[in-house]
């Protein structure tokens, strides 16, 4: 799941402080879970922005991620974003072009997004994955240190780690090289921690992701 | 009659007792400030490692007080490397710049995070993790870069490998210790402790893989760093009775250049204490004792 927050609302004001006209697009599907921009986060955003501004017209597309579904949905509201002077899209980064990538226009993210995360329950996420590329997950018994190590470690724990504690947030928060011992301890795989792991490929995150698939 | 080495880890390898000092070069530090806090060290330790931002704070670099050190003052400089602010291409350079400069003796630790430190918007790097740059400065030592290349022959490094203390999974520690001596540490150092019962179960670890310890001992300067010091160095529990006399001394109404002084003698009275227990341990082999404002700072013999 993707996590987002909203932005503050002085900052999204700040970006539409230029535009009078503007059509609302929401996600029904990841930000709706995180309550930032499902079909009631949109309505909320009405409320706050009506004196101040036109609301042309909403919608909540299902995934806005998927530019098909985007733009099946926004037909919808073909004349309102025309007219529109801006969109403000009330979803993750991928959304946010999606829609840029369809209608051209000027565009206001209303989200930061946060995070590929696990969902406990509403409100309360936690990364769990940072599409490195090169998932070894079985390493370390499903536990991934490549998100949940805050300096990435391969070969942990790190010097700091205290009483199974990490430094980072004031040794408060688990060092995951301590759950990942303990997981592989359990699983009787702790050899596979004694194993040098080598240094990660760098240029896997380093260009620009692209899958296309060929015949 | 065998030969005595002058090497700190020469006198490490013998069971000789060795005394190192950590100087840090804060942004407020001059290069020839640090090296005249060296010079009044050179007749009390064996070594001197210069740290490298320490904390995530603003620091002068440290290859040329290294060699600074080490051209100037005859001293003996530890060159301290992490894997936080550099990638694998930066720290290459590093090391191999540090080989041709004679700076053979080198420190490794990951490196505290961005966000412990003063200017947490850094961003952190981390591109390689502490064994596997003990790996690469052991492969530069035998003349090979890690993208395979065949290096000029460069002078031995010594590596050393900070290690911490987590009494929470003793056989994690122990796998630590011998991934660092196996990527080719050559002694371990430890983070900052005050309790001599850390120490003796570090040491019964270390001892156990054959790795010589260097225990690191922090003084404080302040009650600002007693009130700090969680925040840096978790577990850290210096003496209730040293603290207050340190709290005393600084809220007391003498002139600052006389607590300044009496703050120092509070500190050299207990690393004396400290230095002299630590001998009595069974596979400690030194101690490391940083020097953070303290100028008259002089480690114990």
């Amino acid at each position: 799941m993707i996590i987002t927050v909203q932005k503050p609302l002085e900052e999204i004001m700040k970006m539409l402080e230029d535009y009078n006209k503007v059509v609302i697009v929401g996600c029904n599907t990841c930000s709706a879970l995180c309550q930032t921009g499902g079909e009631e986060e949109i309505k909320d955003m009405v409320e706050k922005l009506k004196d101040e501004k036109q609301i042309l017209g909403t919608i909540a597309v299902e995934t806005p991620c998927d530019i098909r579904i985007s733009k099946r949905d926004l037909r919808a509201l073909k004349k309102q974003i025309e007219e529109a002077d801006a969109i403000l899209a009330m979803t993750c980064g991928v959304g946010v072009q999606s829609i840029t990538d369809l209608t051209q226009k000027n565009i206001v993210p209303a989200l930061d997004t946060k995070f590929l995360g696990m969902v406990e329950r509403v409100g309360r996420f936690y990364e769990r994955c940072r599409m490195c590329g090169s998932c070894t997950l079985f390493d370390t018994g499903g536990i991934c240190a490549i998100s949940r190590c805050p300096k990435g470690l391969v070969n942990g724990p790190c010097e700091t780690v205290s009483d199974g504690k990490c430094e980072v947030g004031g040794w408060k928060n688990d060092c995951v090289w301590a759950l990942i011992w303990d997981r592989l301890n359990q699983l009787g795989r702790i050899d596979s921690l004694k194993k040098y792991q080598p240094e990660r490929d760098g240029s896997l995150k380093a260009t620009l992701g692209e899958l296309v698939w060929t015949e | 009659m065998p030969k005595v080495s002058n090497s700190i880890v020469g006198k490490l390898k013998e069971g000789r007792f060795a005394t190192v000092a950590e100087l840090e070069i804060d942004s407020q530090t001059s290069i020839e400030k640090l090296l005249d806090r060296a010079k009044s060290l050179q007749n009390s330790v064996d070594a001197v490692i210069v740290s490298r931002h320490p904390r995530s704070s603003l620091y002068l670099n440290n290859l040329i007080p290294c060699y600074l050190m080490k051209e100037k003052l005859k001293l003996e400089p530890i060159y301290s490397v992490d894997g936080r602010d550099k990638n694998r291409l930066g720290l290459f350079s590093d090391i191999l710049t540090a080989g041709q400069l004679g700076l053979t003796n080198i420190i490794v630790s990951t490196g505290s995070h961005t966000t412990t430190g003063t200017y947490i918007k850094a961003k952190p790097v981390f591109d390689i993790d502490a064994v596997q740059l003990i790996t690469m400065i052991r492969d530069v030592k035998n003349g090979k870069a890690f993208s395979g290349e065949e290096l000029p022959k460069t002078a031995g490094f010594d590596i050393g490998a900070v290690i911490g203390f987590d009494r929470s999974r003793p056989e994690m520690e122990e796998l630590m210790i011998k991934k660092k001596k196996d990527a080719g540490a050559s002694y371990l150092v430890t983070v900052p402790i005050y309790e001599i019962e850390k120490a003796k179960i570090i040491a019964n670890r270390t001892n156990k893989i054959g790795i010589p310890l260097v225990v690191t001992l922090y003084p404080i300067d302040s009650v600002e760093t007693i009130n700090s010091i969680g925040n840096i160095f978790a577990d850290a529990k210096p003496p209730e009775d040293f603290l207050k006399k340190i709290r005393d001394i600084e809220q007391g109404s003498i002139k600052a250049e006389t607590k300044s002084k009496e703050i120092s003698n509070a500190n050299r009275d207990l690393m004396d204490v400290l230095v002299k227990e630590l001998k009595s341990i069974k596979g400690v082999s030194g101690c490391n004792i940083v020097s953070t404002k303290l100028d008259v700072l002089k480690a114990p013999s």
